[in-house]
């Protein structure tokens, strides 16, 4: 079930006077079992990425193969997009069914699915976000709070079963609370969901990114500019040249490690932190 | 923001681009009455002459503006078919005879007039378009409609609901966007079916689209009123409206043009009877 990305280019309007290059040579590959960050100023083309990769926008120049599917050429756009589920940024936004048992089914039903399974898959997904399905089922999602909207519209793209699970800016729009429990949310789809076996995440927070992400994609204006584990990408002001800010924990700990304090500073954690302080206040 | 081109404005920064977009509703409307009053050929080609001048100053590509017809071929080719069969006029001259159709020469005659016509009438307008920008438009029509304030209609509101309504219009196309990407993901199938499956398909897509509009009408409202936002009555704006010279000579230019019709459809003037020159009619 891996991704592989090859020289992918593309611009919008191709045809017009300004045409905006929104990618430019990418080349990336994405493996079983990852959880990919995808990171970038706004603007430098990390959601025309993702949608490539359910095919919502065609590839222009460049290859990419999901799972043996060429995305190149003619291929089938449903069994696509019952692999790889796209949650886009707000989602609570597209809900529109009367209840929300019907609005998860909205996916399940579109892929053909039978009843009694598609009723299966619409408890599961509900009660995989953490919502009580009994309770919340025949409720409108409009008169839910705006984080179970959130979650219910997520639940709606896990009732699709996708192997690939791609969330744009999860967490956009939420208070810290809010944050920390999506992205509890999505850790825990990825490991107690025997189907979702890789995220693929764009994100603006470096905390996140630093905390729950096993390699990061770096993108600055259409171009990749590496794949990194976040220890490596934190450990210089690699992010900081593209115009994004470190992780709180790392910006603390060189503050700290300048002071003589404490040795390490590429700490990702806030865990990992206040172990290091509690070392650092033994040596002095 | 991404870009989204609203109506076919085309850029070129041309003298034209430049007038005030006052002048340029102005003249377009006095255009159209104008192009009732005119019922010679000679009239025509005269308009004809004026607005050929006027977009080879503006520098837009002549395709650019044969494109923006296409729309109304149908209308002209249907009009000038309606005129050929159902003809009711002056029936002295037969022009040519087939099988069972007779073309008089007044029938050929009103069928080219009508055609000019449609022609002129769609043509003045889209050279409007294409050199005024909508936010232009809008406070062009605003400062021409301002002295309605005085019988207590509110245009400053309108002008304000206007603008609104055109910042608006990029923001719900992204939205639509979005959203028919959101439920493309989760399989949704626009494209299939017959009409009445399709029209249903379409739910998913409208349902959110009208939510979202609500919501952004209430945020708006609500920044709006935190802002102190009472009424539009004193707003100033950043960029003024303002005549230049070339306006005066549009504008003058687009009299002389009016009078010269309005002299070929009365024949008013005491020195030259136009009767007398027969081939204009
Ligand atoms: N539909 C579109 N038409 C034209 N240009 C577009 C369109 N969508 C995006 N772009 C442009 O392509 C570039 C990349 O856009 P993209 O949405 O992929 O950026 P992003 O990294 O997701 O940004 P953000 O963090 O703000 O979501 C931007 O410069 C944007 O202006
Ligand atoms: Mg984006």
């Amino acid at each position: 079930m891996s991704i592989e990305i090859q020289n992918l280019s593309y611009t919008y309007d191709p045809k017009a006077k300004f045409k905006k290059i929104a990618l430019k040579d990418v080349s990336l590959s994405v493996e079983d079992g990852d959880f990919l960050a995808i990171v970038g100023h706004t603007g430098s083309g990390k959601s025309t990425l993702v949608t490539h990769l359910n095919g919502l926008t065609k590839v222009q120049s460049g290859k990419i193969i999901v799972d043996g599917i060429d995305l190149t050429g003619k291929f089938d756009a449903k069994k696509l997009r019952s692999k790889v589920g796209m949650v886009f940024q707000y989602p609570e936004y597209q809900l529109f069914a009367e209840t929300v048992q019907l609005d998860v089914a909205f996916g399940p039903k579109n892929l053909g699915l039978d009843e009694e399974e598609i009723n299966v898959r619409v408890k599961d997904a509900i009660e995989a976000v953490g919502l009580d399905f009994e309770q919340i089922k025949d409720k409108s999602p409009f008169e839910l709070s705006g984080g179970q909207m959130r979650r219910v519209a997520i639940a709606g793209v896990i009732a699709m079963r996708p192997e690939i699970l791609v969330l744009d800016e999860p967490t956009a729009g939420l208070d810290p609370k809010g944050k920390r429990d999506i992205m509890e949310l999505v850790l825990s789809l990825k490991n107690t969901l025997k189907t979702v076996k890789t995220v693929i995440m764009i994100s603006h927070n470096m905390d996140e990114v630093a905390r729950y992400c096993n390699k990061v994609a770096l993108l600055k204006d259409g171009e990749l500019v590496g794949v990194y584990t976040p220890a490596q990408l934190f450990e210089d002001d690699t992010v900081e040249k593209c115009g994004l800010k470190l992780p709180t924990t790392v910006r603390l700990a060189r503050v700290l490690k300048a002071r003589g304090l404490i040795e390490n500073d590429c700490l990702l954690t806030e865990e990992e932190i206040v172990a290091e302080i509690a070392k650092g206040g033994r040596h002095a | 923001m991404r870009e989204i081109s609203l109506g076919q404005y085309y850029p070129t920064g041309s003298l034209i681009h430049k007038l005030d977009p006052r002048t340029k509703l102005l003249i377009t409307i006095a255009y159209i009455v104008m192009i009732f009053f005119i019922d010679t050929f000679v009239g025509f080609g005269l308009v004809f002459i004026g607005l050929m001048a006027t977009v080879l100053i503006s520098k837009i590509p002549v395709t650019k503006i044969l494109k923006s017809l296409k729309a109304i071929i149908f209308l002209l080719v249907f009009t000038v078919l309606m005129t050929l069969l159902f003809y009711g006029g002056d029936k002295s001259e037969v022009v040519l005879s087939w099988w069972i159709f007779t073309f008089y020469k007044q029938q050929l005659i009103d069928c080219g007039l009508i055609a000019c016509r449609l022609f002129f009438m769609v043509l003045g307008p889209t050279m409007l378009t294409f050199t005024t920008t909508p936010v232009q438009l809008t406070d062009g029509m605003q400062s021409l409609l301002k002295p309605l304030a005085l019988i207590k209609v509110p245009v400053h509101l309108l002008a304000i609901i206007m603008s609104i309504t055109l910042r608006f219009i990029p923001s719900l196309s992204e939205e639509t966007d979005k959203i028919i990407n959101a439920q493309k993901s989760r399989c949704a199938d626009f494209e299939s079916g017959n009409i009445f499956k399709r029209a249903k398909a379409m739910i998913p897509i409208l349902i959110p689209l009208l939510t979202s509009s609500i919501r952004r009408a209430e945020e708006l409202a609500c920044a709006m009123d935190s802002r102190c936002f009472k009424d539009a009555k004193n707003r100033t704006r950043m960029n003024k409206l303002k005549f230049g010279w070339f306006d005066p000579v549009c504008l003058i230019l687009f009299c002389a043009l009016f009078f010269v019709v309005l002299w070929l459809k009365f024949n008013f003037l005491p020195f030259v009877d136009l009767t007398s020159l027969g081939w204009i009619v």
